[in-house]
């Protein structure tokens, strides 16, 4: 996390707001914008059909395909993400770029496969359509690439690019709702789910290929080992399991309420849960502010004392100034999470205060308003969660981070079971509580680990070089020899 | 009875004074079977027996030095189960602490349950805490980084060695102090068994030398590990039953290095003189052997500078280098180059690997230039078959030359000093010139093995010594 480190450093520097500003909108756009971008897009396409037609059925199953396509593409993609993520930067580290493209190849031809079989089989005796299951399917499979091509262009802070990407498809897909709804394409059945979704499909699709252009571009490079990421798995597995383990927790309360009385079915085959899944998906938008402010600072103060620390540890140091480091960015840590705290409180709260005003005027139903207040909680403290979670990754904590997000998991999953029972009034009580109670171990983790960090550092060096071991270490070695699938 | 010989980088793989030390010892005492526990640095496919193991050795066990890569480098950290009190000690023990208790100690760290492997053991907080304490105490302003790896890389293999499993035996016998003696208080400790220490040299003093040299520590480094071998050596003097040396010299040394004067022992080498009472063969000039390895600490190049002295002076005398040279092939060439430099190609011979008995027959005079020696078997060797000797003053040469206090037999050969050509070049040319002091240092030096030196008195020595402890 250099290249852009140093960016806003230069631009930290000027104490001028305006300059400051400047920053603060920059790191937004890299950081927010293709998550912005894409409820966006999504919003308007529903207010454009909701403004033209009034086929409530077919919005929704558009609705269905969306919710569907974006929850299980992270599910599965998650774990892999975490994995790349690592791998690239190790590759990066000792500048070995051959490596990159390679794996960027051999990553997608498994997320290709595995998204394009789960949604084959999933979508295989589904009453619908044989286009609209085809663009169901091309749907799933293409945001899941995305997934993958964001960590690769994110890796190399190709931050602009991805927001670019974003929303130039968001407004092909636009664009292409508007003149379907003027033009329709005659589809026998599902017409209007199905203009949209083809439009929505092409946008995404223009977002993949100008994401890969500038992918190709830059690394332009390759080898032929493109499956020794593999090996990582069996070499960091935790890491896969932080990722599955998080993102699980992420959406489970989610895919449990779709059982609730809340939940609807839609033509056999989406099961989910419109007014939580609203709720919820509003609540994730607030918390925005935190991302970009932790990225700033992550970026600027921490990364340098993070470095300064190891540096010491890792050369020359005595064990005081090793010490001294160690407060330093211990100081950081807690100067930067509690400042993010508070603001993130206070925008919370502010916004549990005006929801019921804006979303009075918005006309949105009651039960959407009362949910989103308490998941705004819960989101203030997931996305917590989610920082410990890196911060500890960044200090190679991957058991500790990998209880904490085994934690949200399961204590997500019970909360939400218990509540479920009690009524419409306790819906989102369960991922607020399982968010707080995990942030609270998570914060517990983070002072016990920081504190002992040198300790962790050095003792924790493997003693010598063993052999390395593991399955996946075997496959990778076998599919790098065969070259490719 | 069973025996235990504990023995480090020697017997049975590698050759040498202990190794045929050893060999001679097991073959002789046909009625006690022995054990030998062999710890060698690292695992080597190449490694195989260089002697032919009699029967009564019923068992050869290898540990390596390196051992502790069969245990996984990423087991996690595990706390010792150690009480406040023990773990006092445990940490005197880790700064190398003479005072230290080393039967808690080694009670501790042999037990595996309690303490946990090496692995477990120095990923713990408890280690951490210690290595921290005695940091700040002693090296604050040293880097923290080398430091804690230097620590880590000491105790690895010495926890490891610690807790190898000790074959059962009656008597546990270390031939050097070292992770040989470690070995040896451990099993006295595990198994209440009488343990005795045999001390060819000073192991602590060799691999002082060797470190004060290398160039793979630096720093207070050196010092470090220095400490710790002589550490590690005052437990295995400390914990002995019997400390024998091969003379009075190291037996000195060890009294220094904290070894209680009854327990020790002084119990030279000994030879088989009936092989040894070989037939002299007439021969044109005058010939020198030499029975030594080509390596650095024989200084075979004030070897060879005396010798272009000799030949100055005594042209038909030769030079034999009787022994292998594959072990440093460096020097070799180096000692290859000053021998054409001195033009001594024609007088020199150099024999490689041979069977020294047939060479002993031919020879005036046998010179020994070495810059440390034990008890030099080839000395005893040489004086047995009746040849005078010229050797440095090290180790035990004067003693064998000269005679102790106690014997009258007079000299069997001239002691001279360290690297110095000249002295010895005079005295091997006294020798060579003064056929009368040949005979006479030829008929001493046989009688004085055959009075101190025989195999048989060692044998029985160390019998006698058996037999009293079990």
């Amino acid at each position: 996390m250099a290249g852009i480190g140093f960016v806003l450093k230069k631009l930290f520097k000027e104490e001028m707001y305006l300059k400051r500003t400047k920053a603060y909108i920059y790191s937004a756009l890299v950081s927010a914008g293709p998550w912005i971008a894409a409820v966006i897009t999504v919003n308007i396409l529903l207010f454009l059909t909701d403004y033209y037609f009034d086929d409530i059925a077919q919005r929704d199953l558009f609705m269905g395909t969306i919710v569907y396509s974006f929850v299980f593409s992270q599910i599965i993609t998650a774990p892999w993400q975490i994995i790349i993520t690592r791998y690239i930067s190790d590759k990066l580290y000792i500048k070995d770029y051959g490596y990159i493209r390679a794996s960027f190849k051999g990553i997608s031809k498994i997320i290709a496969c595995l998204s394009f079989m789960i949604a084959f089989v999933y979508y295989y005796n589904k009453d619908l359509p044989v286009y609209y299951k085809y663009m169901s399917l091309s749907l799933f499979v293409l945001i899941s690439l995305i997934w993958i091509l964001m960590v690769y262009l994110g890796a190399v802070k190709n931050y602009l690019i991805i927001s670019k990407a974003f929303i130039y498809g968001g407004c092909i897909s636009v664009i292409l709702t508007i003149v379907s709804i003027y033009y329709p394409i005659p589809f026998k059945e599902y017409s209007i789910a199905s203009n949209i979704l083809l439009s929505y499909l092409t946008g995404i699709m223009f977002t993949y290929l100008i994401l890969m252009y500038s992918f190709l571009t830059t690394f332009f490079y390759g080898n032929n080992f493109e499956f020794d990421f593999i090996s990582y798995i069996s070499k960091l597995p935790s890491l896969f399991y932080i990722g599955l383990f998080y993102t699980l927790g992420l959406w489970i309360d989610d895919i449990m309420m779709w059982y609730s009385p809340l939940g609807v079915d839609i033509y056999e085959t989406y099961k989910y849960a419109p007014l939580y899944d609203s709720a919820v998906f509003l609540a994730y938008l607030t918390v925005i502010p935190t991302m970009i402010l932790f990225m700033v600072s992550i970026e600027t103060e921490f990364y340098d004392k993070y470095k300064k620390y190891y540096g010491l540890a890792a050369k020359d140091g005595t064990y005081e100034q090793i010490e001294i480091a160690r407060q330093e960015m211990e100081r950081s840590i807690n100067r930067q999470l509690i400042y993010t705290m508070e603001t993130q409180t206070i925008i919370t709260l502010t916004i549990i205060v005006l929801s019921s005003k804006i979303f009075a005027f918005l006309g949105v139903p009651l039960i959407v308003r009362d949910i989103f207040r308490i998941s705004v909680l819960g989101s203030l403290c997931n996305v917590f969660v989610l920082l410990i979670i890196l911060i500890l990754l960044y200090f190679e904590m991957r058991k500790q981070a990998l209880f904490v997000s085994l934690m949200f998991l399961l204590s997500n999953a019970a909360f939400t079971y218990y509540f479920i029972p009690k009524g419409v009034k306790f819906y989102g009580f369960g991922y607020f509580l399982g968010s707080f109670i995990t942030l609270i171990a998570a914060i517990i983790i983070l002072i016990y680990v920081v504190r002992r960090i040198t300790y962790y550092t050095f003792a924790m060096q493997p003693l010598f070089k063993a052999k390395e071991k593991g399955i996946f270490i075997w496959l990778a070695d076998i599919l790098n020899k065969k070259g490719s699938f | 009875m069973e025996v235990c010989i504990i023995s480090e980088g020697s017997y049975p793989y590698i050759p040498g004074g202990v190794a045929s030390w050893i060999h001679q010892l097991v073959t002789e005492m046909k009625e006690i079977n022995f054990k030998i526990l062999s710890i060698m640095p690292s695992e080597d496919e190449t490694l195989k027996y260089r002697y032919d193991v009699p029967e009564n050795v019923i068992e050869i066990k290898t540990v390596y030095l390196n051992g502790y890569h069969n245990i996984s480098p990423k087991k996690r950290k595990r706390e010792p189960h150690i009480n406040k009190d023990k773990l006092k000690e445990l940490e005197e023990f880790l700064r190398f602490n003479k005072d230290v208790n080393w039967e808690t100690v080694i009670g501790i760290m042999a037990n595996r349950k309690k303490m946990g492997d090496c692995v477990e053991f120095l990923k713990s907080q408890t280690f951490w805490n210690i290595l921290l304490n005695l940091y700040q105490e002693k090296y604050r302003h040293e880097d923290f980084n080398r430091f804690f790896w230097t620590m880590r890389s000491m105790f690895l293999p010495m926890i490891n060695i610690i807790q190898t499993e000790i074959p059962k035996a009656d008597i546990y016998h270390s031939v050097s102090t070292g992770y040989a003696g470690l070995l040896g208080v451990v099993s006295k400790v595990k198994y209440k068994k009488p343990f005795i220490l045999t001390e060819h040299g000073i192991y602590a003093r060799e691999r002082e030398e060797e470190i004060i040299k290398s160039k793979w520590v630096q720093g207070i480094y050196k010092s470090i590990w220095i400490n710790f071998f002589y550490f590690i050596s005052t437990g295995a003097y400390k914990a002995a039953d019997r400390v024998i040396s091969l003379f009075e010299r190291n037996r000195n040394i060890q009294l220094e290095l904290g070894s209680e004067k009854h327990k020790t022992i002084v119990i030279p080498n000994g030879v088989d003189i009936k092989r040894y009472k070989v037939k002299k063969e007439k021969h044109e000039g005058f010939n020198i052997g030499a029975i030594l390895r080509i390596v650095p600490i024989k200084d075979v190049k004030t070897l060879i500078r005396a010798f272009k002295i000799v030949n100055l002076k005594i042209p038909n005398s030769k030079l034999y280098l009787i022994g292998p040279y594959d072990e440093d092939k460096e020097y070799y060439n180096e000692c290859l180059n000053l021998i054409k430099t001195l033009k001594l190609n024609k007088n020199v011979i150099i024999t490689g690997r041979v069977d020294i008995k047939n060479y002993l027959p031919k020879m005036d005079v046998l010179v020994l230039t070495s810059i440390s020696e034990g008890q030099p078997l080839v000395i005893l060797e040489g004086m047995a078959s009746g040849i005078p000797i010229v050797a440095t003053d090290v180790g035990s040469c004067r003693e064998l030359i000269e005679g102790t206090k106690k014997d009258d037999i007079g000299l069997a050969g001239i002691v001279t000093k360290p690297v110095s050509p000249n002295e010895t070049a005079d005295a091997v040319i006294r020798i060579l010139k003064n056929e009368k002091l040949r005979q006479q240092m030829s008929l001493n030096g046989r009688k004085r093995v055959e009075r101190y030196y025989t195999k048989e008195k060692l044998i029985s020595r160390y019998s006698e010594i058996y037999y009293e402890l079990r």
